[in-house]
């Protein structure tokens, strides 16, 4: 009897072992119990990935192969040219990490959209897809400019999408950013969307559409909004009160892996740098003497040049410079031409410490703006690309045409049989 | 396999002691750092994404044989095999046919290694000690001697020459800055010779009514880089009681504390073998006034010495492995048993950078994390045992058995120390990391198997087993896994004469299932919590799931021989099997415009075929003695189906998998010799500055160009064709000399590190191999290129057959030599044995690779195996010890 009862209590014992598979992770819930209560929670979440998916490689692509700066340490290189050519292919990180970065985003920034879509009308619930559409414009504007033809996903369904042509890839950016400024909440917080935010991302898209009017437009009415204004340099870029930033992300360390300082600073800077990049020689020089945005810009370490607008380290991270008032100026001026325009140029250079220009044309005036820009907005993620809308990156960086889109990653090809590669890169020679 | 031979290497973890001894047992080092993960196969490639390591099992205990680490080092991984003390092994059984691990069902797919440590037995005490030392080093160091100053000169400033004539550009020569420093070997500032030393005791013995086994043991273990260091302590008691006639209860309990000290390794930025070799010539590690030379500002990689001497980072590990046990005799034949144990580690990583160090951010840096893990099982088996009068034996188990695996972590970063003396987080400035985890998994099974035998002649058995696993769906829980196996002993047929041979005939069919390897919540799809913004909640979709996810399983045929030829003095075994696996697990790519990369699904098909044979002589005459040991196996992987038929998926960037190729296929652009003139290279290269002495590149689709979609191809794989080893001891009187040789043919390896081979695309020192061959003229090489400045071409461009190289081996993996005392002469010291041997490990090797080490791999993963990243090569040791028993 007593063998038959200990038996027969291991055996109770095991068989209430069943319900033990049944496991569940404690950092997560089942995607189904996502309702749209927690659209607000969802819409932060957001917000942290859109700020890290593209990863340093996706927000700082312009100016690695914009012709200001080069690779350092043992695979250094000394012209941007040599760098570029050995960088974008079809199956280097620099080409495939923000590819599979962007389009990560869009999903969650698609998820969040369709959800919010459910909720209830009310004003919060415009103001979300308000800041879903701008997070949607945002990251297709940086597809676009990087690879042209491509997918426009809005939903689910994303695997086998085929890719439509560059001009409606703008149009589906420009509605989604008449959509935002219509919706998004009024400017409170730098860190957070807002209707101006969209209104000076539409205004930059309008400047890459070549609507100069729409543009200059918008960025006068940012001009004249009495939530900015030029801002010092050191107030921007070392964390202080200013009123120039129209959205940036937070960035915080703990919150995202974004460090662009620890690519650009080295370890004699006291805070850490891996040093994979440096400004070129000609960078080192660009700025004169009285401009003021000249120390933030760029400094030396010991005996090494560096980019000094991220000062974070190998373990602090900065902010990521999405769109802030300067650049507003610069496109109002582009847009308005030598004659009207010369003025906004003017004004903001006398703001950054440096003399009046005087072009004699349209062409020197836009030498100018281009210049004015690669001052400005250095390091933020914009050389490349305003290169390749003026039609001058081929003879600025001495490489051939096809480097003035990137190619479409090969795995996404041989994955996907509705992509084609874009005709500059692919291989059968027809451009 | 006996483990006396073993005692030599007590060093190491019970997976590098299986190498060459057993047939279809292939074992692959990582490093030959201290407590390195070796990769351990059995008959093939298990599996893609799933687990492909054998399950091990310590006295019915199925342990851990991944890592001890708490992840907060980023170095090389530790295994958790080196816990298990080589001297308290009775006897490692290795099970690789899917009948015999049957039992075993779910993870059993890859094979078991079955560990049962020793017991006492009735009798007085018996006292066992050794002793024992070692010395060890990397050998053939000149195999990557670097440049001296004057040539890395003549490579770099001729790679400029040729780029300025082709250019019309005009960058300027490197000249040396310090042409009265002599060249500066960094290797040796870091390199040593090891000295290790251990020492074990134990006494066994037993009385009516009881049996104990009880030993501690310690293991002081250096590593060839100075600072690198494993201190081991062990104990572990085996005791069983009959309590009643009907009645008997035992524990089997081994603790064990581990102090490893790590030292940059592995992938890490300042892994030392590794940048040893990308210094330039005149790089020295200190300034005149004694301060560290650093990155950037005085050299073109991380000062080793700063590395080493201003970290401190080690890992301790606290693990029991143990079980407790009931049996009960209910009837004749008829028995029951009751195991509960487990295996709990619990783990410490301490990685301290102080200001000095590169890390440290010049205010220190500290990571600090813990692991908690614990395997809980139990098993609750039933067994009818009876011999029936007609020569009819039958042998029925039913059980019950259940695991639940937790794994717990914690980790903070901290940074900013008042000075090097704080070294605990709760003093740091601020807090750049602080993340806690927890996962946990289940699995319970019903096990069934009956064992039927007449006469001793013919055997049938048959098992069959249900596993429910929580990582898939409650609707694809459970799998069903039947096993049949017969065997025919002909020797024992009443017709058969001759009684000096012996044959046994057998085969079986057998399913195993694999779940191993994927994450706890695989099917689940998940909204994650922690995507915050400004310290504000947050949740993402970031898991997408697959509720379709089911059991991966194998169909598995073997049909062998056992023979044994006069009267035992030889014998041969073989078998050759079949192995289908279905409903493989894996990650599957999939576009990136899905918003993921990759999705786990079970997707295809493969199928190992194999052939093992197994020599075993033993003559001898008089005091003479000779025991040899042969062992070859042949493996050939195919996989049979996947999603897409036609297509082919790379798994990373340098291997594929298709239909039809072998798993583990190096897929890539072929290099088939240098351009010996301008005039052979194709337009389109020319344009991109190819010219004579630059790789020329298989143009599989013939339009001119080279690219990695449109012209790569599979270009062998890291499994070797055959692997075994081979075994001799000879003895005479008290004297035995072993031998053992471990072989491997037909695996390629793939140079990642070719840092030494770039010549003149970046700063890079040369190997000075690479150099002096490096093409310079028509005629001058047909496989070295020309040095040129900045391209990649030649290089890093692509990734090309130029670094993929045929690693087969053939390795003096030991030799030994022993002697025992006379009895009589120990007998009068009140002795019973005394034994005293010196050994060499890894003595010689013979091999076509031009690196240290051709079965060093720094990817452990089925599909992406071969990869050579300069990891630490395994040193040659030399050891000697004493053994006695009282």
């Amino acid at each position: 009897m007593k063998r038959i009862s200990v038996i027969s209590l291991v055996l109770m014992l095991s068989a209430g072992c069943g319900k033990y598979l049944d496991q569940y992770p404690g950092n997560a819930v089942s995607a189904d119990r996502i309702t749209t209560e927690h659209a607000e929670l969802m819409v932060t979440g957001m917000y942290n990935i859109a700020q890290y998916k593209p990863t340093f490689n996706g927000w700082a692509l312009f100016d690695l192969i914009g012709g200001d700066i080069v690779r350092t340490g043992a695979t250094s290189v000394n012209t941007p040219k040599l760098m570029v050519e050995s960088a974008i292919a079809p199956d280097k990180s620099l080409v495939t990490s923000p590819w599979n970065g962007y389009f990560a985003g869009l999903y969650q920034i698609n998820t969040v959209i369709s959800l919010v879509e459910k909720l209830p009308a009310s004003q919060r619930k415009d103001e979300l897809l308000g800041t879903g559409c701008f997070f949607r414009a945002l990251y297709y504007y940086n597809i676009v400019t990087r690879w042209r033809n491509v997918p426009v996903i809005t939903g689910e369904g994303g695997e086998n999408c085929p890719q439509q042509p560059e001009e409606e890839v703008w149009k589906f950016i420009e509605s989604e950013l008449v959509r935002a400024v219509g919706t998004a909440p009024d400017f409170s917080d730098k860190n957070y969307v807002s209707k101006q935010a969209a209104q000076a991302l539409l205004a930059r898209t309008y400047l890459a559409m070549g609507r100069k009017e729409d543009a200059a437009r918008l960025a006068e009415s940012l001009i004249s909004d009495e939530a900015f204004e030029l801002s010092d340099f050191r107030s921007i870029f070392r964390g202080g009160e200013n009123k120039e930033e129209i959205f940036s992300f937070a960035n915080i360390v703990h919150e995202s892996k974004v460090n662009m300082s620890s690519y650009y600073y080295t370890k004699e800077s006291g805070v850490g740098g891996a040093y994979n990049f440096r400004p070129t020689a000609e960078a080192m020089t660009m700025y004169s003497e009285t401009d003021s945005r000249k120390e933030i810009s760029i400094a030396m370490q010991g005996n090494n040049e560096v980019m000094n607008k991220y000062c974070g380290g190998d373990a602090g991270t900065d902010p990521i410079y999405i769109v802030r008032l300067a650049e507003m100026y610069l496109i109002s001026a582009e847009c308005q031409g030598l004659e009207k325009g010369l003025q906004r140029l003017n004004e903001l250079r006398i703001f950054r410490g440096l003399e009046p220009v005087y072009p004699s044309d349209e062409e020197e005036f836009l030498d100018a703006i281009l210049h004015e820009r690669r001052l400005e907005l250095f390091g933020e993620g914009f050389r490349w690309y305003d290169l390749v809308r003026t039609g001058r990156y081929e003879e600025a960086a001495g490489v051939g045409k096809k480097y003035t889109v990137l190619p479409v990653p090969a795995r996404e090809l041989s994955l996907n049989g509705n992509l084609r590669q874009h005709p500059l890169w692919s291989s059968d020679g027809s451009i | 396999m006996d483990p006396e031979e073993i005692t030599g290497r007590a060093y190491c973890g019970v997976d590098a002691l299986l190498q060459g001894r057993i047939a279809g047992v292939n074992v692959q080092a990582s490093s030959g750092s201290i407590g390195s993960r070796s990769r351990v196969s059995i008959r093939g490639i298990g599996s893609l994404t799933a687990g492909n390591e054998p399950l091990y099992v310590v006295d019915g205990i199925p342990i851990s044989n991944t890592i001890s680490d708490a992840g907060g080092w980023e170095g090389e991984q530790t295994s958790a095999l080196t816990d298990i003390h080589p001297g308290d092994i009775e006897s490692i059984q290795v099970l690789k046919d899917a009948a015999s691990a049957a039992i075993y069902g779910s993870r059993a797919t890859n094979g078991v290694i079955l560990i049962t440590t020793k017991k006492g037995v009735k009798g007085a005490p018996k006292i066992s000690a050794d002793a024992g030392m070692s010395l060890s080093y990397i050998p053939d160091l000149e195999k990557l001697k670097v440049a001296d100053a004057d040539l890395y000169l003549e490579v770099q400033n001729e790679a400029i020459d040729n780029y300025n004539r082709q250019t019309g550009e005009n960058v300027s020569h490197i000249v040396n800055p310090y042409p009265e420093r002599g060249q500066f070997c960094w290797a040796d500032l870091v390199l040593r010779t090891a000295i290790s030393w251990k020492a074990s005791a134990s006494v066994s013995g037993g009385t009516d009514r009881s049996r104990y086994y009880i030993s501690a043991n310690v293991r002081h273990n250096e590593g060839v880089i100075i600072g690198n260091k494993a201190e081991k302590y062990g104990v572990r008691a085996n005791l069983e009681c009959d309590i009643k006639r009907w009645l008997s209860a035992g524990i089997n309990l081994s603790a064990n504390y581990n102090h490893t000290h790590h030292v940059p390794n592995g992938n890490m930025g300042t892994s030392m073998l590794t940048h040893a070799l990308e210094h330039r010539p005149w790089d020295v590690p200190y300034h005149a006034d004694g301060s560290y030379t650093i990155k950037d500002k005085d050299l073109l990689h991380y000062n080793l010495l700063q590395a080493l001497n201003e970290q401190n980072a080690f890992n301790n590990n606290y693990r029991i492995i143990g079980k407790g046990y009931i049996r009960l005799n209910i009837l004749d034949g008829l028995s029951f048993r009751s195991d509960v144990g487990g295996d709990f580690m619990y783990t410490e990583d301490y990685i301290y950078y102080n200001s000095k160090h590169m890390y440290g951010n010049s205010v220190g840096k500290l990571t600090d994390a813990r692991k908690v893990y614990s395997s809980l099982v139990t098993d609750n088996i039933i067994n009818y045992s009876k011999a029936f009068g007609c020569g009819l034996a039958l042998d029925a188990t039913l059980g019950h058995t259940f695991q639940q695996d937790v794994s717990s972590t914690s980790s903070q970063t901290g940074q900013g120390f008042p000075s090097e003396d704080f070294s605990q987080n709760s003093v740091a400035a601020e807090y750049l990391d602080i993340s806690t985890g927890r996962s946990s998994w289940a699995m319970q099974s019903v096990i069934f198997r009956t064992t039927l035998n007449w006469h001793r002649r013919y055997m049938l058995t048959l098992s069959a087993r249900t596993d429910g696993s929580s990582k898939f769906a409650p609707e694809h829980r459970y799998g069903f896994f039947p096993s049949v196996s017969g065997g025919w002993v002909l020797s024992e047929e009443p017709f058969w004469k001759d009684s000096n041979t012996r044959i046994k005939i057998k085969a079986s069919c057998g399913m195993t299932g694999n779940q191993g390897g994927i994450g706890a919540y695989a099917f689940q799809a998940l909204a994650n919590g922690g995507y915050n913004y400004i310290n504000e909640s947050g949740i993402a979709m970031m898991t997408q799931g697959n509720r379709d996810l089911r059991w991966e399983k194998a169909l598995q045929y073997n049909i062998g021989a056992e023979m044994s030829f006069f009267a035992g003095r030889m014998k041969v075994e073989t078998d050759i099997f079949r192995k289908d696996t279905k409903d493989l697990l894996y990650n599957k790519p999939v576009t990136a415009t899905s918003g993921f990369t990759n999705q786990l699904c079970n997707i295809g098909a493969m199928r190992n075929d194999g052939l093992e044979i197994t020599l075993e002589g033993n003559i001898g005459k008089g005091d003479f003695r000779w025991q040899g040991g042969f062992n070859i196996s042949f493996v050939r992987n195919r996989l049979t189906e996947l999603t897409d038929d036609d297509g082919i998926l790379t798994s990373g960037s340098y291997h594929a998998l298709k239909v039809g190729e072998e798993v583990g296929s190096f897929y890539m652009i072929k290099m088939l010799g240098i351009y010996q003139k301008d005039e052979d290279v194709p337009k389109k290269q020319y344009e991109q500055g190819v010219r004579a002495g630059d790789v020329m590149y298989e143009d599989v689709n013939g339009d001119g160009d080279i690219d990695t979609a449109g012209d790569s191809q599979f270009c062998g794989s890291a499994n070797p064709l055959f692997t075994g080893g081979l075994s001799s001891t000879f003895s005479w009187k008290g004297f035995d000399v072993s031998l053992l040789f471990a072989f491997s043919y037909g695996n390629n390896l793939y140079q990642i590190w070719n840092g030494g081979l770039r010549l003149g695309n970046g700063l890079w020192p040369s190997q000075e191999s690479e150099a002096l061959a490096r093409w310079t003229g028509p005629g001058t090489s047909d496989s070295v290129p020309r040095a040129i400045y900045g391209m990649t071409w030649n290089s890093t461009r692509f990734i090309s057959t130029r670094y993929l190289h045929d690693a087969s081996y053939l390795r003096c993996k030991s030799l030994s030599l022993s002697y025992t005392l006379p009895a009589k002469a120990t007998k009068k010291v009140g002795m019973d044995l005394l034994k005293i041997y010196i050994q060499a490990d890894n003595l010689f090797l013979i091999s076509p690779y031009r690196f240290i080490d051709p079965e060093v791999n720094s990817s452990l993963d089925a599909t992406k195996m071969g990869l050579d990243n300069m990891w630490l090569p395994q040193p040659r040791t030399f050891s000697f010890g004493v053994k006695i028993q009282l």
